[in-house]
């Protein structure tokens, strides 16, 4: 199998800044189609949690769970987001980590800060990002997203907004 | 102002909810005087282990000393008053103030001053109980679980349980070991709205249907056969059993009450996955651990006792099922911390820790598809209460249809009823006029 250099950075930036405009525009179908079959969303408890598994996390979706919490994010009766918040992000700091050229896999870490206005309160949350990617034939596509915010082990308010 | 003028048999004042004036006298009359919820033993199971957290808003640290007991102190030093201990757990031979220097053993007996000379023509000396960190007048264990009193005075632990520490064996005696221990770190959230609403809320069988409509909704439209790491699986089961409908709930889920404001809701789920007691292979490991500890009579008797949460009036809401608790800490009039702990059963397959993890991201994490309604609603009540228009909260719901039972407590028409508010604000009023 002939083996691929690693992709430009400029289009792995253009995936991350689609990815933060779907889920501004509250595209969140899109979004899914993003994973894989078996992809994963993790925002851990505190930014160092090692594993999912046996430590509890503000978020860890497979791929049935995140289906679902999509599906509830699109339910008309989601109390929690009636009104619906509105976000703005800003990704930067996009740097590429252990390209792997046979399967194509690469992580990305980037640095993330939203602001989210619900209701009457606005909201800034901030942190770094970790993609684990792989290209694909047609594109793009998200195995794992790892979400560390800067306060997730704070006393937080309640969060629909997906980070 | 009269405060029994308040609670009525089927409602209660909104003042109860939003005025800060009786949030102070509720922190002067129950949080200072109830026993409260500090933690459990496993936070501090070697000597030097620490816990800090606090009663009635006042900062506390559970300890282990070297003598192998338990003590809560207030976390304050004996000197110029600074807070000693800035971390939430940890580990320390000796606790060291920051300002000065002053250094107490994890019993909070002073040990030693720095520069003593000065100190000649006072009462400062190492071991003087005036310049120690002081300890919480009353401190008592029940099969771990640590809870301390500011009040000198009162009924005892064991008198103030009564028969609702039978929720704290139902919750131990499913280790095959015979022990529990907290692990998995902490889920916090604070939420907007006064304290008493997240203890009457879970055990309100009435709410699931309306306030999880959209998690429940989403989840029975889940397509079982997507199966990626397997960890969605008992969040999307336990999203779908709230939906169980309300007569499911009045004919097979009861509600049960006792002194002191404590009360319990029966089990309302029928998910062989989710309750070991519906024998579902899944289980086999950890059937067959408990059984060789146990004994198969014994076990089944464990096993068949269903309870969803316990609320232990004024502190703590768990359940044993999957082995959850939450603390909960008044921080203001209309703001509320509550803190979610995971308990590992000792002996048990490491598989039923991990399910009990996925059950707290799904229901006390604080991006929970289903808390964060939760949540909503608390704030919703809130801010509704800010209107003149009806100055009454009701609790009506089964009123005049509770059954007092042997016990001393009181068992409710069924899992519906609003028996448990009724109860609180029993206790709520006793407390309050003492």
């Amino acid at each position: 199998m002939a083996q691929q250099s690693e992709p430009e950075i400029r289009d792995i930036e253009r995936f991350l800044f689609d990815e933060a405009q779907m889920l501004d525009d509250r595209r969140f179908d899109d979004w899914l189609t993003l994973f894989t079959e078996n992809g994963w969303y993790w925002v851990p408890i505190t930014p160092d949690q090692d594993n999912p598994f046996d430590t509890v996390s503000i978020i860890y979706d497979d791929r049935k769970l995140l289906e679902t919490r999509v599906r509830r994010l699109n339910n008309v009766n989601i109390h929690a987001e009636s009104p619906p918040p509105r976000t703005s992000r800003i990704v930067s700091n996009v740097v590429m980590r252990d390209f792997d050229a046979t399967s194509l896999k690469i992580k990305v870490s980037s640095k993330f800060q939203l602001v989210e206005f619900r209701g009457d309160t606005q909201r800034l949350f901030a942190g770094s990002m970790l993609h684990t990617i792989k290209m694909d034939g047609t594109g793009i596509v998200i195995e794992g997203k790892r979400v560390n915010l800067v306060n997730a082990d704070g006393m937080l308010e309640g969060i629909t907004t997906l980070l | 102002m009269d405060i029994s003028q308040l609670v009525q048999p089927e409602r209660v004042h909104r003042r109860i909810y939003n005025d800060p004036e009786i949030f102070e006298q509720e922190l002067d009359k129950i949080f200072s005087v109830a026993w409260i919820y500090v933690g459990h033993a496993s936070q501090v199971s070697k000597s030097g282990d620490f816990f800090c957290t606090n009663i009635a808003r006042q900062p506390v640290v559970m300890t282990r000393h070297d003598d192998g007991t338990i003590k809560v102190l207030f976390n304050r030093c004996g000197h110029r008053g600074a807070q000693v201990l800035s971390s939430e757990t940890g580990h320390a031979e000796t606790f060291r103030c920051c300002y000065h220097g002053w250094e107490y053993a994890t019993d909070g007996t002073l040990l030693a001053v720095p520069q003593p000379r000065g100190y000649e023509e006072s009462k400062v000396r190492p071991g003087d109980p005036d310049y120690g960190m002081a300890s919480v007048p009353r401190v008592a264990e029940y099969r771990g679980f640590v809870f301390a009193s500011l009040s000198h005075a009162g009924a005892s632990l064991q008198e103030y349980l009564g028969p609702i520490a039978s929720s704290i064996d139902d919750m131990v005696d499913r280790a095959p070991d015979g022990e529990i221990e907290v692990a998995g770190g902490i889920a916090r959230h604070l939420y907007h709205g006064n304290w008493k609403l997240v203890f009457e809320n879970l055990c309100d069988g009435l709410h699931p249907n309306c306030v999880h409509q959209s998690s429940i909704e989403a989840a029975q439209q889940q397509d079982d056969a997507v199966y990626s790491d397997g960890a969605g699986e008992i969040g999307v089961r336990q999203m779908r059993q709230n939906g169980a409908p309300w007569e499911f709930w009045e004919d097979q889920v009861g509600s049960w009450a006792y002194p002191f404001g404590h009360s319990y809701l029966g089990d309302y789920h029928d998910d062989a996955k989710l309750v070991a007691a519906r024998n579902d292979p899944s289980f086999d490991d950890y059937f067959k651990a408990m059984e060789v500890a146990k004994g198969k009579e014994r076990t089944q008797e464990i096993l068949g006792v269903t309870r969803w949460n316990t609320n232990i009036y004024p502190t703590i809401s768990f359940m044993s099922q999957f082995r959850q608790l939450r603390v909960i800490r008044p921080v203001s009039v209309d703001k509320t911390e509550v803190l979610g702990f995971c308990f590992r059963l000792k002996g048990a397959p490491e598989k039923m820790f991990h399910d009990t993890v996925r059950f707290a991201n799904i229901t006390n994490a604080v991006a929970s598809p289903v808390l964060t309604d939760d949540l909503e609603t608390y704030a919703r009540i809130r801010r509704g209460l800010t209107t003149d228009g009806n100055d009454w909260v009701a609790m009506a719901r089964g009123l005049g249809r509770d059954k007092e039972g042997a016990d001393g407590g009181w068992c409710a028409e069924n899992g519906l009823s609003e028996l448990h508010i009724r109860n609180m604000f029993a206790a709520w009023s006793g407390y309050m006029a003492a």
